[in-house]
């Protein structure tokens, strides 16, 4: 996934929480909404995150915002890394 | 495999021990789960381990739309309904509370409690029933007055049938501040159960029962600000540079691998019973349990305990034989003619106590959603012929 430009990431407590979300964005019609290993720059955890083009990251956010809960980080890629967003 | 020895023809009225049959789909999905996914759910980030968290999910919303559940968050799978009671129970209940239950519970909540009671940490009231099971609302609003922590009852008993005026209990203990902690084991998946509108706290269930799951599926429901302690903690596939086990749900309460085959062919049953409609599953069931207490109320020498109507029992009857105990009666019953039914205390004395059968207990037939009419008339035929036989055919 590294070195490829404009994704971003958001990371969750739960795996349900990471279902939830995925189905969240999937049901709003954002592009290329997949999971994904958690980055391990992000979080050492064992999971999944759930994976969306950067340019969603604003409307991600808003549509993300029932499961504040559960949302550990929101994420874009940056020069190989990634940055907390916004 | 050890052989099979259920081959021919049996007349399968034991539906409150475990249904059977399951729908075609349970099996379809347990057995897709373990030849094409395979993977732990929630546990790794490739696709075997999506597909299983994918299940389990599916299987938590379906649940939460079942019983009204505002968020499937809440709701932590477990083994059984035994395991949810017990982690509401050890879970929620601290040193000094005063605790109600009533006299028709089953031991997955009497013996906790009595445990609890035991060890001096809390204080027990068990409110007495009816004959036919049945818990007195005015009884039950003096009890409360003294502000309780908690309240366990079942919704529907596994002995007599009876079901819990649910929204009544619900009300009162809502007014109180007491705590519900409701036994849905038979319940769930055959009556209408809105845990936000009938005031629940907790709600412990079963897959395997009117769910239509296989055994080894369960579940306990806590709404927010209710945050039982976990029975055991470990892996949770969540927060693992930590040592502490994660506070939210339903990771708190749920370690280790889950039952992943377990929930995709429960997530078959709740998914059978959203299509069929929970309203037609309660109608087919309630006409059965009709003609089954009709039938057997005809014969001389047999007793039905339990409410009267249909619509007051969950499809269970229990019953008892003049000059036959139960368990000669069931074994009869098989014997001559094929009817399994349960015999005996049903893990149930309190129940028993209460309906005066204890403590030899009764024959209980229950039927469920697959049984024919002709099954419960070639039961009620099997029992005119043996009270016949006792009565006065020696």
């Amino acid at each position: 996934m590294s070195g490829v430009a404009g994704f971003a990431v958001a990371t969750f407590h739960s795996t349900h929480a990471v279902l939830k979300a995925e189905k969240i964005l999937k049901d709003a019609g954002l592009a290329g909404v997949r999971l994904v290993p958690v980055p391990s720059q992000v979080s050492s955890d064992c999971g999944v995150t759930v994976r969306f083009a950067a340019a969603d990251a604003a409307r991600a956010a808003e549509l993300l915002r029932p499961l504040a809960d559960d949302l550990q980080g929101l994420y874009v890629e940056s020069s190989g890394g990634w940055v907390p967003f916004p | 495999m050890p052989p099979v020895s259920g081959a021919g023809a049996t007349i399968y009225l034991d539906n409150g021990a475990t249904s059977f049959p399951k729908p075609p789909a349970v099996a379809a999905a347990m057995s897709r789960f373990t030849l094409e996914i395979g993977g732990s759910p929630g546990r790794s980030g490739h696709r075997r381990s999506q597909d299983a968290a994918r299940i389990v999910f599916a299987c938590r919303e379906a649940l939460a739309a079942l019983i009204r559940a505002p968020d499937s968050r809440r709701i932590a799978f477990t083994l059984n309904a035994t395991q949810a009671l017990n982690t509401a129970l050890y879970g929620v209940l601290r040193p000094g509370d005063r605790v109600l239950t009533t006299a028709m519970e089953h031991n997955s909540t009497m013996r906790p409690l009595r445990d609890l009671e035991r060890r001096g940490v809390i204080s027990l009231e068990v409110l007495a029933c009816d004959a036919a099971g049945r818990l007195d609302l005015g009884m039950l609003a003096r009890a409360l007055r003294s502000r309780p922590r908690l309240l366990a009852a079942v919704h529907a008993s596994n002995v007599s049938g009876a079901i819990l005026p649910l929204r009544e209990v619900g009300a009162l203990t809502r007014a109180a501040g007491t705590l519900l902690l409701i036994d849905a084991a038979q319940s769930a998946g055959a009556l209408p159960i809105d845990v936000a509108a009938d005031g629940v706290d907790l709600l412990a269930f079963t897959g395997h029962k009117a769910l239509f799951g296989p055994q080894g599926t369960g579940g306990l429901w806590a709404r927010e600000g209710v945050e039982p302690e976990p029975l055991f903690r470990g892996g949770t596939g969540s927060n693992s540079e930590l040592e502490e086990q994660p506070a939210f749900w339903p990771d708190r309460l749920e370690s280790g691998t889950p039952n992943g085959v377990g929930l995709a062919g429960l997530l078959a049953g709740v998914s059978f019973i959203a299509e069929t409609g929970l309203a037609a599953v309660r109608a087919r069931e309630a006409a059965l349990t009709r003609r089954l207490l009709e039938g057997l109320r005809e014969i001389p020498g047999v007793t039905v305990h339990g409410p009267d109507r249909e619509e007051e029992r969950a499809p269970i009857v229990s019953a008892t034989f003049a000059g036959l105990v139960p368990s000669e009666a069931g074994f009869l019953l098989e014997e001559g003619f094929g009817v399994l039914t349960r015999v005996g205390l049903h893990c149930a004395p309190a129940a028993h106590r209460t309906l005066g059968t204890y403590p030899q207990g009764t024959v209980r037939f229950s039927p469920g959603f697959f049984t024919t009419e002709r099954d419960i008339d070639a039961a009620i035929a099997g029992c005119r012929y043996l009270a016949a036989k006792k009565g006065g055919g020696r």
